[in-house]
């Protein structure tokens, strides 16, 4: 007795001394312990979640913004703290006295095990219930974490922000539902995966959506028609996420989805597939998309799947009254009638009414992407089963507004079952952007045969309404032929500039990129090194060429001021095209003219050069024109010479035609004064000319030209001296003509009747009958 | 309404049955559901057609969406003389078995011609592309 009142003595638990805290301790511990008996017996609720959940219970939720996440991550730590510590009392020895003893040995072993039962720890740990909990237990439980965790639930979008409808009766299953998906969802500590407080605003922007408000723009439909494809392109979808939400779609498969749904009508649970792959295409990527693509995310898997997970918040769940992508609302049902009842046989028809449709209708979207087999089944068109009558929903009502608008495609639908997939929209869509990649700065460069082939459409439609007597205010306008010209009248870009900054803005773009490094401006000037051994000769017709080439170039710059000048209808536009014009025409001028006589002969003696003057000479003012003409005859004589067989100088026969055709008496007069023999020559040239067949075109003309002056003016108006010149000339001529045999003549190009009338005015009788044969050779076409 | 006068346009081809020839040689044939601006397509009800000689065979395929660089040609089918082929259709698996029967002729053939070729002391044909086009 005594020795037993001193041993209690030693083992009082009444110790006073501050410093020995333990005694008491332990002695919490074995209630604790029976606590834990209760909680891992059988009577324990089933574990929500599994082990992969609770891999890291300090890990941080990666989704959530920091400053909420903050709340999350001590309370956990707390409880696992706690959970540890009895986990560890719990598989020590019954006696809890030695709980240090425990704690060594079995943690390891603990551990593995406790973490599988944190949730239920957590769960009823704060009331210390056992057994199974009811909806209401549950719901007080989740308030009194919400208190702990006051950020989750305001934010949580499914309990505050949708619409009060959608908030479960409490009582009802699916609040049950409600409370063990979103426990489950707070049970690993650290996530919240559905959740988002705030984050994204790709996230957060589906919430504000309002049944009924219909989404921005068109969607890019190929966003859309992918809808497998965001899980591709996001490389976030991890293990965890894959399997957080396992536990989401088992209470979907469990808790028979009552009418108080929050999410209206797409809680069908279909095969957990398409959950499983379903959720991690919601989860990341609404975190990593753009918010517009987020929306196309959203729509997508809204329509895919049945069920979102349980962040994306409910509302936007339901198909929203949006056109673009899914404008056939009531088409896919058709051929789906058959199908979703039957394997889906949990779905809650009975509640069917208001939700069926949106039930079917997304279920069917969602289960065309599944079922291939189904759908060559099923080409019937839906016909009736589409109208459904849903009498008390004003959601479905858009739905059927948009449905009547398109009474087209209702004839493509009813024929096909899924025409009228791209609504006209995405298709005008299409079309703008086709549109816009064929404007172009510069149609004669980027299409030519196009811009041609429209130029002479219109063209010849103007004449033919011209012809008819049609006319037409536009047809007068030469200009906007090319429509797309009309509207190049921006200015050059200026950049904006702000005072007092040190330096301009950054102006490069794809257009004008800032030039990094100076290509080609360094070439080495080889020219010099190369050996004097080419002959000047060579150099020099090289030099000619050049200048040739030079010549073309600036011809064909005008060239495209002209077809610009065309097109534009602004007259601020013209003047300014026509200075440069005329200084290019300048240019032309001094290239042909102001050099010496040789050097245009050279000139001329090359093809090209015969060409560019040939195409110049239209271009040219008249006295410019009439010089060039000059030039040519007095070189006629030698220029054929050279040309003896070849006719290549009959380039230049029209326009030097069409010039001889437009002068005067003086210029005529001028003419033939170049044709009138030189000094030493003994050939005339006339006579050269005519046997050849440009020079007789050449003459020929002149004399019709003569005549037509003649005839058309009045005696009185001529000036004397040019006209005794002039028949002096004719005098000649035909003097030439008489001698030349006829064999050596040459038809000239055109033939003018006027000739032999020129002849009998302005020569005598006698002269005339000498040439009238060969008179004929001018007046009449050749015959053989 | 053809906005564009002068160029091609899928639009006009959408819901449309169309024949389909893939750059890897195969041939797909569905209603075309949806388009892109770079011609990516949507195609519904698709059936991949195996010909053989004077044989086919149809694999039926459900949806494809074909990017648009990988198309050579599309056409549309005319569906009343669909019908009317003067090709035989076979099954399925007699088509396939056909057709690799076919490429390994093919390759065998391809086998001679590069032996003979370094035999002449010729660079043999190169075949780097796993594109038919």
């Amino acid at each position: 007795d005594f020795m037993e009142q001193n041993i209690s003595h030693i083992v009082d638990d009444e110790i006073d001394d501050p410093a020995i805290v333990n005694a008491s301790r332990s002695r919490d511990i074995p209630r604790k312990t029976q606590n834990l008996d209760d909680i891992f017996g059988p009577s324990s609720p089933p574990a929500l979640l599994d082990t992969e959940h609770l891999v890291s219970p300090s890990s941080k939720n990666i989704w959530g913004s920091p400053i909420k996440d903050s709340h999350l991550s001590q309370p956990p730590v707390n409880n696992l703290q706690t959970l540890f510590d009895f986990a560890k009392a719990a598989s020590s020895s019954p006696h809890p006295q030695m709980p240090s003893a425990g704690r060594n040995i079995p943690s390891p072993v603990v551990k593995g095990k406790t973490l599988e039962e944190l949730e239920e720890q957590l769960l009823p740990k704060q009331k210390g219930t056992s057994g199974p909990i009811t909806a209401e237990e549950l719901e007080r439980q989740m308030r009194g974490e919400d208190q702990r965790v006051p950020q989750m639930a305001p934010r949580d979008p499914r309990f505050s922000h949708p619409p009060p409808g959608y908030f479960p009766p409490p009582g009802s299953p699916a609040a049950r539902y409600l409370q063990q998906a979103s426990q489950a969802q707070r049970v690993p500590p650290g996530r919240s995966p559905y959740q988002p407080p705030v984050i994204s605003d790709g996230r957060r922007s589906p919430l504000a959506y309002v049944p009924g408000s219909t989404p921005p723009g068109p969607v890019p439909p190929h966003l859309l028609d992918g809808r497998r494809s965001p899980v591709g392109v996001i490389p976030g979808t991890t293990p965890p996420s894959h399997n957080r939400s396992s536990p989401i779609m088992m209470i979907h498969g469990q808790s028979p989805l009552a009418g108080g749904m929050p999410h209206p009508g797409r809680t069908t649970p279909s095969p957990p597939p398409v959950m499983l792959s379903g959720s991690p295409m919601g989860v990341p990527p609404a975190r990593l998309m753009s918010p517009y693509a987020n929306r196309a995310m959203i729509h997508a898997m809204g329509n895919r799947m049945p069920t979102p997970p349980m962040g994306i918040p409910r509302p936007m769940g339901q198909r929203p009254p949006n056109h673009s992508p899914y404008s056939h609302p009531p088409p896919p049902h058709g051929p789906y009638d058959g199908p979703p009842p039957g394997p889906h046989h949990q779905s809650p028809h009975s509640h069917g009414s208001p939700y069926g449709h949106h039930m079917n209708g997304p279920h069917r979207g969602g289960n065309r992407g599944l079922h291939h087999n189904g759908e060559s089944r099923d080409y019937r068109p839906p016909g009736e089963h589409q109208h459904r009558p849903y009498p008390g929903d004003h959601q479905h009502r858009p739905y059927r507004r948009y449905y009547r608008f398109n009474e087209e495609e209702d004839r493509k639908r009813s024929i096909d079952g899924y025409a009228g997939l791209m609504t006209q929209k995405e298709k005008d869509w299409i079309v703008k952007i086709q549109l816009i990649q064929l404007q172009s700065d510069n149609p004669y460069l980027d299409d030519y045969y196009y811009t041609t082939f429209t130029l002479k459409k219109k063209a010849e439609e103007r004449k033919r309404r011209q012809e008819n007597g049609i006319f037409d205010e536009k047809d007068s306008e030469l200009n906007l032929i090319i429509p797309a010209m009309a509207k190049l009248e921006t200015r050059p870009y200026k950049p904006a500039q702000f005072e007092g900054s040190l330096g301009r803005l950054t102006t490069s773009s794809v257009h004008n990129p800032r030039q990094i490094i100076d290509v080609g401006s360094d070439i080495p000037h080889t020219d010099d090194a190369e050996p004097q051994c080419v002959s000047k000769e060579l150099r020099r017709s090289r030099q000619l060429l050049m200048e040739i080439e030079k010549g073309y170039n600036l011809l064909l710059d005008v060239d495209d001021i002209d077809k610009k000048m065309l097109a534009l209808p602004d007259d601020a536009r013209k003047p300014l095209f026509e200075d440069r014009k005329n200084m290019l025409s300048d240019l032309y001028k001094y290239l042909l003219c102001t050099h010496r006589n040789e050097h245009f002969l050279s000139i001329l003696s090359i093809r090209k050069g015969r060409k560019l003057i040939s195409r110049v000479l239209p271009l040219l003012e008249k006295r410019q024109s009439e010089d060039i003409v000059l030039k040519i005859l007095k070189n006629l004589q030698y220029l054929i010479k050279k040309d003896s067989g070849e006719e290549g100088l009959m380039v230049l026969h029209d326009p030097v035609i069409l010039v001889i055709e437009n002068s005067d008496l003086e210029a005529l007069v001028k003419f033939s004064d170049e044709l009138k023999e030189t000094g030493q020559n003994q050939t005339k040239a006339t006579a050269v000319a005519i046997q050849n067949k440009f020079g007789s075109s050449v003459i020929c003309s002149l004399l019709h030209r003569g005549e037509v002056i003649h005839s058309q003016s009045s005696p009185l108006d001529m000036d004397s001296e040019l006209e005794s010149v002039w028949c002096q000339f004719v005098h000649d001529f035909a003097g030439i003509l008489a001698v030349v045999p006829t064999e050596s003549l040459v038809h000239p190009k055109h033939h003018h009747q006027t000739v032999s009338e020129h002849f009998d005015r302005l020569l005598n009788k006698k002269l005339i009958a000498l040439i009238e044969d060969k008179v004929k050779l001018f007046t009449e076409s050749q015959t053989s | 309404m053809n906005y564009l006068p002068g160029t091609a346009s899928l639009i006009e081809e959408i819901d449309k049955k169309l024949l389909v020839v893939l750059r890897d040689g195969r041939t797909l044939i569905g209603y075309l559901r949806s388009i892109d601006q770079f011609a990516n397509l949507v195609l519904h009800r698709t059936i991949e057609r195996i010909h053989v000689g004077d044989k086919y065979g149809d694999i039926p395929r459900g949806i494809f969406v074909v990017r648009g660089e990988n198309v050579v040609l599309l056409g549309e089918i005319d569906t009343e003389n669909e019908d009317k082929l003067p090709l035989k259709e076979v099954p399925i698996d007699d088509i396939l078995e056909m057709q690799r029967e076919e490429q390994i002729q093919k390759q065998q053939e391809e086998e001679r011609k590069k032996k003979s070729m370094l035999e002449r002391g010729l660079q043999p044909h190169s075949e780097l592309h796993d594109d038919l086009y």
